[in-house]
C-alpha cells in the first residue's frame, strides 16, 4: 500500500512538473523533469539505493521555474505535495527497511500516511488560497511577515506542545 | 541536525529568497506546504526519551548451547512518540536462535514493546546487553538514538562429555569411605588377597577351597580399603599457552578436561580442589557433593585466558594449597617451561598427572597443515617434552581434541595408580 501510493506520488510530480510544463510551456526542461521521475521511480521499484533528498529537490526546483514561467498555482502546488508526500514516504520506507512485517508495522504505515495526508492536504489548501483570494503585500511588510513567521511557527509549537511535568 | 532537516529548510529559505527577490507572489505559495510538513514534524518531534528496559531470562544458569528464553520490556514513560524503533545488539558468544530481536512501531505514553527472544549462549558470563532505541518524529526529521543497557545475569557453564570411570586410582587416601583403592586389606568390595585365618576373622570371609587344600590351616579372603582421595586440578588459564582459531580455542578444551574429571571425581565421593592460573590465581577450597560440582562448573564457566606479568610463570603456582599427598591433574598444553614447575610438584610429594590437549594439533587442523617441515619439528618438540614428563614420573594424556577426552585417558593411565599404593 506504501509503496503504490510511493509511485503514484513520483508519477504525479513527474506529470505535473514534466509533462504539463512539456506541452503547456513548451518548455524543454520538462522532459528532463520527467526523465528524473521515470529514474526515480524505476530506483524505487528496483529497490536499489535511491536518493530521495536529491530529486526531491530537483522537483521542487522544477516547481520554483516552472512558477517564474507562469504556470498556474493549480499545477504546481498538488505536484510540489505529491513531490513532498513520494520524498516523505520514500525515507520512511528506508527507515522501515529491515524490520519484520508485523501487526505494528502495518499499524504504524497506515498511521503515518493518514497523518502525511493530512498535513500535506493541509499545507496544498493554504497554499491554494491566492489562488481564489487575491490580495497584495507591499513589499516592507511581506520582508516583516517573513520575518514574523518564523518566530510566531517557534512561539506556536512552543505553546501547542503538551509538555509533560517532571 | 538531519539530512532532511537540513534540505527541507534549505528549500523553504531558497523559495522564500527567490519569491521576495522577484516579487512573484505565486512562489511563495510553493514554500506553504513545505512549512506546512515542517510545522507539523517540529510539533511531534520528540522532546526526550524517557523509556525504561527490563529483561528477563528464563534462567540464570545454563550449559553451554542450551536455549535462553529472554523477554524485553521496554515501557515509555513520557510522552507519545510517533515511531520507536528498538534494535537488540548481541554480545560476542551470543546466537540469536528465535524470536523478535528488534521493533519498530508507535509508543503512546505509557505502552510498552515487549521482545520474547531465544538465544544461545557460548561458555562465559553476559552480564548485561545492549539495546539500541531510536525515536523521531512521523517525518523522521528530528530523532534521537540512545544506547540502553538492561541487567539479567546468564552464566553458561561449559558443556562436556561425561567419564564412565575415573581414569586413575588416585594414591592419596583419606580416612572416609570412597571409591579410590588403598591397597590395605579391610572392609570394602574388591578383592585383594588371602591370607591365614586370624581369630575373630568373621565364617564368611573364609576361604574354604583353599581351607579344603590345606588341611592344617584355615585361610580368610581379605578385600581393599576404598577411601576418598583428594584430587586436585589445575587448569592452566595463561594466555601465552591459548591458542585460538576464528571458531575455536584450545582453552576450551582444557576448560572441559577439567569439569569432565571434576565431575568424575566427585561423582565417585572424592575431594576436589580446583586451581585456576591465568590472568589470576583462583582457588576453589577441596569439597565434595554435587553443590561443590556447580562451585567448580561456576568458577569453570568465568574463566577466560589471560596474563599475569606478576605470576607469568609456573613457577608461582601456589602448590602448597592443595592438601598434601593429593593427585593433582595438570590440565594445560604444556610448554618447554612448565617442566620443572611440574617437577617441583612431584618432589613434594604429590601424584601428578596431565591432561594436554595437543596445541600441535590443533593449529594444524586450524591451518590445514600437517605436512609441513614446521609441523613435523614442532610434533617432534612435542614428543620431547613428553617424554621428559614420563622421565619424571608424570604421565601425560596427550589429547588430540577431535577425539574424546575417555580415550585419550584410557590411552594414558589404563586404570592403574598413579603412584604403588604404599
Amino acid at each position: 500500500m506504501t509503496k503504490a501510493l510511493l509511485y503514484a506520488a513520483i508519477v504525479f510530480a513527474a506529470i505535473f512538473l514534466g509533462a504539463f510544463p512539456l506541452l503547456l510551456l513548451r518548455s524543454s526542461e520538462g522532459f528532463a523533469t520527467l526523465v528524473a521521475g521515470v529514474f526515480w521511480l524505476a530506483l524505487e521499484v528496483g529497490r536499489k539505493r535511491s536518493f530521495p533528498t536529491l530529486f526531491f529537490l530537483y522537483f521542487i526546483g522544477a516547481a520554483l521555474r516552472n512558477a517564474l514561467n507562469g504556470l498556474s498555482l493549480l499545477m504546481i502546488i498538488p505536484s510540489v505535495s505529491s513531490a513532498l508526500v513520494a520524498w516523505d514516504l520514500s525515507r520512511f520506507l528506508l527507515r522501515t527497511k529491515g524490520f519484520d512485517e508485523g501487526k505494528e508495522v502495518k499499524a504504524l504505515r497506515r498511521r503515518h500516511c493518514v497523518f502525511l495526508f493530512s498535513v500535506v492536504f493541509a499545507g496544498g489548501a493554504l497554499a491554494l488560497i491566492p489562488c481564489v483570494v487575491h490580495f497584495a503585500i507591499p513589499f516592507p511588510v511581506l520582508f516583516v511577515l517573513l520575518l514574523a513567521i518564523p518566530l510566531c511557527l517557534r512561539k506556536a509549537v512552543l505553546g501547542f506542545r503538551p509538555e509533560r511535568e517532571e | 541536525m538531519t539530512g532532511a532537516l537540513v534540505a527541507l529548510t534549505g528549500a523553504v529559505f531558497c523559495i522564500t529568497a527567490a519569491g521576495a527577490a522577484t516579487l512573484h507572489g505565486d512562489v511563495f505559495a510553493i514554500a506553504i506546504p513545505l512549512v506546512a510538513y515542517l510545522f507539523a514534524a517540529v510539533f511531534r518531534r520528540p522532546e526526550r526519551l524517557t523509556l525504561v528496559l527490563e529483561r528477563s531470562v528464563s534462567r540464570a544458569a545454563v550449559v553451554q548451547g542450551e536455549p535462553v528464553d529472554c523477554s524485553l520490556l521496554l515501557l515509555n514513560r513520557g510522552a507519545s512518540l510517533d515511531e520507536v524503533a528498538v534494535r537488540e545488539r548481541t554480545p560476542e558468544g551470543v546466537a540469536r536462535q528465535d524470536g523478535e530481536f528488534s521493533r519498530l512501531g508507535a509508543l503512546p505514553e505509557g505502552a510498552a514493546f515487549r521482545l520474547e527472544q531465544s538465544i544461545r549462549c557460548r561458555r562465559g558470563i553476559y552480564s548485561s546487553f545492549e539495546t539500541e532505541v531510536s525515536a523521531c518524529d512521523f517525518a523522521g526529521i528530528f530523532s534521537f538514538v540512545e544506547t540502553l543497557e538492561s541487567h539479567a545475569p546468564i552464566l553458561v557453564r561449559p558443556e562436556y562429555r561425561a567419564l564412565r570411570d575415573a581414569p586413575v586410582h588416585p594414591s592419596g587416601t583419606r580416612g572416609f569411605a570412597g571409591q579410590a583403592p588403598t591397597g590395605q586389606d579391610g572392609v570394602g568390595c574388591a578383592f585383594l588377597g588371602v591370607r591365614e585365618y586370624r581369630a575373630g576373622d568373621p565364617l564368611r570371609r573364609v576361604n574354604w577351597k583353599k581351607a579344603a587344600k590345606d588341611e592344617r590351616a584355615l585361610f580368610s579372603n581379605v578385600f581393599e580399603q576404598e577411601r576418598v582421595a583428594d584430587i586436585g586440578i589445575v587448569l592452566d588459564a595463561r594466555r601465552c599457552m591459548n591458542i585460538s582459531s576464528p571458531e575455536d580455542s584450545l582453552f576450551e578444551y582444557s576448560v572441559e578436561a577439567a569439569a569432565a574429571l571434576a565431575e568424575r571425581f566427585l561423582d565417585d565421593g572424592d575431594r576436589v580442589s580446583l586451581l585456576l592460573f591465568g590472568g589470576c590465581v583462583e582457588w576453589i577450597f577441596p569439597g565434595y557433593g554435587k553443590k561443590h560440582t556447580q562451585r567448580i562448573l561456576d568458577a569453570l564457566a568465568k574463566i577466560s585466558p589471560g596474563k599475569n606479568y606478576a605470576l607469568e610463570g609456573l613457577v608461582n603456582l601456589p602448590i602448597k594449597l592443595f592438601p598434601a599427598k593429593s593427585t593433582i591433574f595438570f590440565i594445560s598444553p604444556l610448554g618447554q617451561d612448565d617442566l620443572g614447575p611440574l617437577c617441583r610438584m612431584r618432589a613434594n610429594g604429590h601424584a601428578v598427572a596431565a591432561v594436554s590437549p595437543d596445541p600441535v594439533k590443533f593449529a594444524s587442523n586450524s591451518a590445514g597443515d600437517s605436512t609441513s617441515q614446521a609441523y613435523r619439528l614442532a610434533s617432534a618438540e612435542r614428543r620431547a617434552l613428553l617424554r621428559g614428563l614420563a622421565g619424571m614420573g608424570i604421565r601425560t594424556a596427550d589429547w588430540d581434541v577431535r577425539t574424546p577426552l575417555e580415550g585419550a585417558l584410557r590411552k594414558a593411565f589404563r586404570g592403574k595408580p598413579l603412584f604403588s599404593p604404599r
